[in-house]
């Protein structure tokens, strides 16, 4: 994969095309456009570690030619039907915190932000839906709902930096998905813009024929931008259990997990440390010790001080991540986190089920507290990568989902083919009846920039085969992008001509998000 | 009009190409029987998944899952005749209801074919961020998209306990509100058999699970609706349409004083044998969404698979 990048300070001028059709991106309406280099920069990449890492070093992908912010469908339209008859490319942008590359300009053009499509209607009581604009902020539609008494069951742990639109583009999932679902169970319409220029509407169940909204949801935006969608809405929980427990090993934990999801029980999460995850990350004793301080808050020390002093002991420990990967086998405890809530005696008496059942296979009962804590702290970890980046490392997450009978075969898989490009940690969370998620976090190093990338891409080559030759997807909810678009293609086999061929007839100029899923 | 009976996905894929040269359209020229694809293929009891061929029937497969203590979970009556390329392809589009309200297709993968004769096989593992789902392609689609061959199916454990209650109500929206309630608080509902009667409504409720579930479904069936009994009557023969409709229709219904009898409940709809407004999952009609006409001329030009219903 060659990816383009440029200097910071040097970006390259925006194409004569692109400036040329700016009134007709703003004709007749409040479109904002702007070809500015602020802009450009500020939307030259998303949150996929390799940018962060690229931003160390001083470069950016290709920013796209301008950014374009409609203020309503018919605007999006418009654009993109501009966009179309220009041969001009169109990256629909949310909020930037997709982790794949899901929104670099590699061939320039304007990137579409849907911010503006900001709406959120009043909750339809009767029917438990509500219609929300595709630019509204994940927190913003929670404290909205909130305030009419219901909740969407939507926590990714982007919840302040990504869209509506980002979360259908991408299949997003949100830390409660074992009980209310990932995004695409939450849909029941979306309205969106083809690459066509035409806007669709998609109707709710029931209905002749097949369903369009899982060809859509999940495009990252080659075939479409959505402009809104109708949601399914929760009333908002009247009480929650909590519970951890140890148990001897990984493989103990899961078999805890699936017979928990084999009785019935729908946890709200369900979350299994592999026995390093354990004592570094499942460890919440502490409640106030690892606050994140932003980085304008950071004393001097701090801020350069305490990086560089990170910067050579992470570069030595991470040389020889195999041997640091060893060091995991000296630990075995596994640690389970489980939330119920909804019905307040509904959520104790499966909390009391599901206790039962971690008791019956040897699990250490640890009360409330792990619950309570990771609750409390589950937004945190996000925020922690990029320090890690800072400090001169690589730090990225793999997530994939497998049945029950292949997932321990995929975590021992990934870590044995991961140990020598990268310090590997894993939780299993994102539970259902037949299977979960299982998300590897990686940390790494190089002797300099060039072989730490080298190293990344290495890495990456690697986990992606092992999963998926031990039964694994390519992604359970981060998406594909970039980085996983061979991936992708390769699993797809024989029908890799049908995603091209709904390419060909959603978006027949190929103007939509050129690039990713392969496409 | 020619029978077509493949014993296996690639003499599936041979007699779709011999049709397309002689310029041949499935329903037209030639009639696809998948009857002898009906093979139950592995059991993967921890997962509680079933790979089976098109042409099993839902009956066979219920029989093979009850050996390993495993079900297909409650379906709507008139499924249980489905094999499982019609209740996929067909107007049920494979959905099952599950915990909490929501739907999901009962095939966790599948593997069809298109017209050209490519093969497709969807992604594994319970859930996948891996571009569009275009299992979309098959599931409703009257196999006009593509065709199944082969599915995995999601069971469940085998229902240790039954149980049933009735309730009364003294309007159809505080019926409606009260059932929609236990749902959202985890009930998962076999069947409710709901009458209008003298003003009052009258629902028999039926669920099924391991005997903790059931007394938990007890529990939150108690709390929706204080009104309740035993159930000692037998359930009524429901007669009429088999629909699927939503919630707010089953309310008019009662208003109407019809007799309903409900399967496959949701949230979002569920399946209705009685008179009531809704879609006919006996006689597929035109197709709903916008642009799928156009989709098959983009996948299948010659209309081979018959073209647009």
């Amino acid at each position: 994969m060659t990816l383009g990048s440029t200097s910071v300070s040097d970006l390259p001028p925006p194409r004569a095309e692109v400036l040329a059709a700016a009134a007709a991106f703003t004709e007749g309406g409040s479109s904002r456009f702007s070809a500015d280099s602020l802009d450009r920069l500020s939307y030259a990449r998303d949150m996929w570690p390799l940018a962060m890492v690229w931003v160390r070093q001083g470069r950016i992908p290709l920013p796209p030619d301008a950014v374009v912010w409609p203020a309503s469908e018919a605007e999006v339209a418009q654009i993109i039907r501009v966009a179309r008859a220009r041969k001009i490319a169109v990256i629909p942008f949310g909020a930037g915190s997709g982790v794949c590359g899901g929104t670099w300009a590699t061939q320039g053009g304007i990137t579409l932000d849907v911010k503006r499509l900001d709406a959120i209607g009043t909750v339809d009581a009767e029917r438990r839906s509500v219609e929300v604009g595709a630019g509204v902020l994940g927190e913003t539609l929670e404290r909205n709902l909130n305030a009419q008494g219901f909740t969407l069951g939507h926590f990714p742990s982007s919840i302040f930096m990504s869209t509506v639109g980002g979360w259908l583009a991408a299949r997003s999932a949100g830390q409660f998905s074992s009980k209310y679902g990932k995004i695409e169970d939450m849909v029941l319409s979306v309205r969106a813009v083809l690459g066509t220029g035409e806007v669709i509407e998609t109707p709710e169940r029931p209905f002749s024929g097949p369903d369009l909204v899982p060809l859509l949801v999940g495009c990252e935006g080659t075939l479409c931008t959505f402009t809104s969608a109708r949601l399914r809405v929760f009333p908002l929980p009247q009480g929650r259990a909590f519970h951890g427990f140890d148990l001897g090993s990984v493989k103990q934990g899961l078999e805890a997990m699936r017979l928990i999801f084999r009785e019935g029980l729908r946890p709200v999460v369900t979350r299994l440390y592999d026995p390093f995850d354990t004592a570094m990350v499942g460890n919440h004793k502490d409640l106030s010790s690892h606050e994140v301080v932003p980085p304008s808050k950071r004393s001097a020390f701090a801020q350069r001080v305490l990086p560089a002093l990170l910067r050579q002991v992470s570069k030595r420990a991470l040389s020889r991540p195999a041997v640091l990967n060893q060091v995991q086998r000296l630990f075995s405890t596994s640690r389970l986190v489980l939330l119920f809530e909804g019905d307040a005696a509904r959520a104790e008496a499966e909390d009391r089920a599901a206790s039962a059942i971690c008791r019956r296979l040897g699990g250490d009962d640890l009360g409330e507290g792990p619950g309570r804590a990771w609750l409390q702290k589950r937004y945190d970890v996000s925020f922690r990568m990029s320090r890690l980046i800072e400090s001169g490392t690589f730090a990225d997450t793999m997530e994939v989902a497998a049945s029950w009978d292949n997932v321990l075969q995929v975590y021992e898989r990934v870590h044995a083919a991961a140990s020598p490009y990268a310090f590997t940690l894993c939780h299993f969370s994102h539970a259902y009846a037949d299977g979960c998620s299982l998300y590897f976090s990686f940390i790494g190093s190089g002797h300099d920039e060039a072989a730490l990338e080298v190293r990344y891409h290495a890495l990456w080559r690697a986990i992606l085969g092992a999963a998926t030759s031990a039964g694994a997807n390519v992604s359970h909810h981060h998406g594909i992008g970039l980085l996983k678009a061979q991936a992708l293609q390769d699993s797809l086999g024989e029908a890799r001509s049908v995603l091209v061929q709904l390419k060909e007839h959603f978006d027949p100029d190929n103007i939509m998000n050129p690039g990713k899923l392969g496409l | 009009m020619t029978p077509l009976r493949p014993a296996t996905e690639r003499e599936l894929i041979d007699l779709l190409h011999t049709l397309r040269d002689s310029n041949g359209r499935l329903g037209r020229d030639a009639q696809l029987d998948r009857s002898a694809l009906t093979a139950i293929e592995d059991i993967d009891t921890q997962s509680m998944l079933i790979d089976v061929q098109a042409g099993a029937t839902l009956t066979s497969i219920e029989a093979a899952l009850t050996s390993q203590a495993l079900s297909l979970g409650p379906l709507p009556p008139a499924a249980w005749s489905c094999t499982v390329a019609s209740y996929l392809e067909g107007p049920y589009a494979g959905l099952r209801a599950i915990a909490g309200g929501r739907l999901e297709p009962l095939c966790a993968r599948l593997d069809g074919v298109f017209a050209d004769g490519r093969r497709f096989t969807s992604s594994p593992g319970p859930r996948s961020a891996a571009g569009p789902d275009m299992r979309a392609l098959f599931l409703g689609a009257s196999g006009r998209l593509g065709l199944v061959t082969r599915a995995q199916l999601r069971a469940c454990a085998a229902a240790e306990a039954h149980a049933a209650l009735m309730a009364t109500f003294t309007t159809p929206r505080e019926a409606v509100e009260a059932l929609t309630t236990a749902i959202v608080h985890g009930a998962l509902l076999s069947r409710i058999q709901l009458s209008s009667r003298a003003g009052h409504i009258a629902a028999r409720i039926e669920w099924s699970g391991s005997r903790t579930h059931v007394e938990r479904d007890r529990d939150v069936l108690h709390r929706a609706m204080p009104n309740h009994d035993p159930a000692r009557s037998t359930p009524f023969v429901a007669e009429g349409p088999t629909r699927e409709t939503t919630w707010p229709q089953v309310e008019a219904a009662l208003r109407q004083n019809h007799a309903l009898e409900l399967h496959r409940v949701s949230l979002t709809s569920l399946v209705s044998i009685g008179e009531v407004e809704g879609l006919s999952l006996e006689t597929p009609g035109r197709w709903s969404m916008p642009v799928t006409p156009t989709l098959i001329e983009r996948l299948d030009p010659t209309q081979l698979l018959g073209g647009a219903p």
